[in-house]
């Protein structure tokens, strides 16, 4: 009689559990891929969140300096208004700007300043015997553990205005930065103009 | 009384076998479980203090004005915060929102660390915290003199 009942029994065949194994380890498999999808989204996220705070904090450090360019604080003008550029110096991933930072009208060593990029990091300059030509006399701005700069530029606009016989010269800057993270995993690009309130005026 | 004779049902055996298993299962999975766990707070309180770093700085840069990061001790557990003067603590910070250790259990932090961010000089004291998880992984955020805030 348990014979009769094994003979009535309707299991599963051996094809039908391999197909139900190989659709389980279809399924299984993308899920699989799905969440390493999202592991390594969220990484990358990550790694770009820092690399944008760590460029637009830049921006604006070097935006904030160059815009500062030829204040000063003495009554004749300082020694920042001799030309239309008027001491400004702008060559590809180089610029050399100067303001009266301590605001005592006249121009001290330490306010010949400059940016330029070397070598996947930016440098600034704190002296007047830093040049565009060398990286000698520079100290570093950016470090490479923390954003590997590939490229910057700056461009220089003058417009210039007359009113009689006096021309007022607006100087605007523009700046472009590429860098990407450390790990190279993202990188990312920016770029600003900045008006520099100081105008040249010659007669 | 026939009907039941005929069923198949699961030994005890069987069930054993089955919950073995599962143990087994669990007993590898629990472990890289809490592992996850603990890179994860680890991770997160990295973040957080990374976080304030990069506040005081963006804040120093903003205002050019001198701006403090500390982390420092708050009644046994410590607290990332950031201010504009070189004397406060966690409860006087001026961001509302500071990490604590108390959102990341198990997460150990070198305190009584500060550094100030001074512009425009472009300048920062250097320091390092180091940052030890729950599974021994640790991690070090360093800044720099020249600003610079790295993790490694």
């Amino acid at each position: 009689m348990s014979r009769s009942a094994r003979h009535n029994q309707a299991g599963y065949t051996l094809i039908e559990l391999m197909i139900g194994m190989a659709v389980g380890l279809i399924v299984l498999s993308g899920a699989l891929f799905l969440y390493l999808q999202i592991f390594n989204v969220s990484k990358t996220t990550l790694a770009s969140t820092q690399l944008n705070r760590e460029l637009s904090i830049l921006l604006d450090t070097m935006s904030g300096e160059i815009r500062r360019h030829g204040y000063s604080a003495s009554s004749t003008g300082g020694p920042y208004q001799a030309s239309s550029s008027a001491g400004l110096s702008v060559s590809g991933s180089c610029i050399l700007y100067g303001y009266d930072v301590d605001a005592d009208g006249s121009q001290d060593d330490n306010e010949y300043r400059g940016f330029m990029l070397n070598a996947g990091k930016i440098l600034i300059a704190q002296t007047a015997s830093a040049t565009c030509a060398s990286p000698t006399n520079w100290s570093d701005l950016t470090s490479l553990d923390a954003v590997f700069v590939s490229a910057l530029s700056f461009m220089l606009n003058i417009d210039s205005a007359n009113t009689g016989n006096t021309t007022s010269y607006t100087r605007t800057v523009d700046i472009s930065i590429s860098a990407s993270d450390p790990d190279g995993l993202v990188s990312s690009s920016k770029n600003v103009t900045v008006l520099i309130p100081n105008n040249v005026v010659a007669n | 009384m026939l009907a039941y004779k005929h069923q198949f049902g699961i030994t005890f055996v069987e069930v054993m076998v089955t919950v073995a298993i599962i143990g087994i299962l669990a007993a590898v999975a629990i472990p890289s479980y809490t592992d996850y766990i603990a890179r994860e707070r680890l991770n997160g309180a990295v973040e957080a203090i990374y976080g304030q770093a990069i506040l005081a700085r963006r804040q120093a840069v903003s205002n050019n004005d001198t701006r403090y990061v500390f982390v420092s001790d708050d009644t046994g557990d410590w607290c990332a915060f950031t201010s504009n003067v070189s004397n406060a603590t966690c409860a006087s910070s001026d961001t509302p929102i500071y990490a604590h250790g108390r959102d990341y259990p198990g997460v150990t932090v070198s305190t009584g660390v500060s550094t100030a961010f001074v512009m425009p000089a472009l300048t920062a004291t250097p320091v390092s915290v180091s940052v030890t998880g729950e599974n021994g992984d640790s991690r070090t955020l360093s800044i720099s003199a020249n600003q610079m805030i790295s993790v490694n």
